[in-house]
């Protein structure tokens, strides 16, 4: 699909055009479901989250003006739906916490992630690095993220994030060091 | 710290183990799910803003706003609006009731007069 397609489909979604916008979520529905699949860690939220994110996209395309790529903007908006589905489930979590010291139910075990798109021999060292992604702090774990995950390029990355290439090149160095140091600790407890 | 070259294997490979990372994809029919997500937001509007207004602190907000400018307008009124006297002299009016604007307290006078009412006892 070529730029000028993409401008013609928005026009019309933005006309209200229904075949637009299954045409719009049929090419991108897979792009924010990895990317929401990447941060969250979870199907299910992850479906969620990209449910939440066409709807919104359907509803306020009228503001998209065109200054950034159409996918620029999807991937922008995915990163601020999937935080705050986090922030969500963070607050649940520490009111179950509470919970749990007037009730005597047992706490649900979280399973570990393994991303579908991982080739079979790299599983379970996927399994591990997953883990430790979602110890790094946000704006890191999003550049990890949005590079390792989705592919982007450092270019896409900075533009997605509102930062400088340099700046997306120092939060990939330090989530880099740090996811090191934790996946060093986890063997060296693990042995 | 002395480095185990084990763990250090390991560790690269956990680094390595995104390389030739497929794209995941949302479960089939999706766009079917999502339209209904949507149908269901639609019908939800008018139910949502419902709830919204209920709330404890909006309910009261919004009847401390309206005593409030109730207030105000009270007080603030230094200017209170005189009655006016509207003279009522359209012509179609007259015309629609037969009686023109200068005959009207004749025409009254005429209905009320007290003289007639003598007259109609005798």
């Amino acid at each position: 699909m070529t730029v000028l397609d993409e401008r013609i489909l928005i026009e019309q979604l933005k006309k209200g055009d229904e075949s637009a916008f299954r045409t719009i979520v049929e090419k991108w529905q897979d792009m924010t479901y990895n990317t929401a699949l990447g941060i969250v860690q979870n199907a299910e939220d992850a479906e969620d989250i990209t449910q939440e994110v066409f709807v919104q996209v359907y509803q306020s395309i009228n503001t998209f003006k065109g200054e950034s790529k159409f996918s620029t903007w999807l991937y922008r908006i995915t990163i601020a739906k999937a935080l705050d589905h986090e922030r969500r489930k963070k607050r649940k979590k520490r009111f179950a916490i509470v919970r749990k010291l007037f009730d005597n139910t047992e706490e649900v075990i979280v399973p570990d992630f393994e991303h579908p798109g991982v080739t079979l021999d790299k599983k379970e060292s996927s399994v591990v690095l997953f883990k430790a992604i979602s110890q790094l702090p946000e704006n890191q774990r999003i550049a990890f993220t949005l590079h390792k995950v989705d592919g982007l390029s450092y270019q896409e990355v900075s533009d997605v994030m509102n930062l400088s290439v340099s700046s997306v090149e120092s939060l990939m160095h330090r989530a880099k060091n740090n996811l090191k140091k934790t996946l060093e600790n986890y063997y060296r407890s693990s042995q | 710290m002395k480095q185990d070259p084990n763990i250090q294997k390991k560790v690269e490979e956990a680094l390595n183990s995104l390389d030739g990372i497929q794209r995941a994809q949302p479960g089939p029919y999706f766009f079917t799910r999502l339209t209904a997500r949507l149908q269901n937001d639609k019908k939800n509007v008018w139910e949502n803003f419902g709830t919204f207004i209920s709330r404890p602190l909006i309910a009261f907000a919004t009847i401390l706003v309206i005593v409030l400018l109730n207030s105000m307008a009270f007080f603030k009124n230094d200017n209170p609006v005189k009655p006016t006297i509207i003279e009522q002299n359209d012509p179609a009016l007259n015309n629609a009731y037969d009686v023109a604007s200068n005959t009207t307290n004749n025409t009254i006078l005429t209905i009320w007069n007290p003289e007639d009412e003598q007259s109609i006892e005798k």
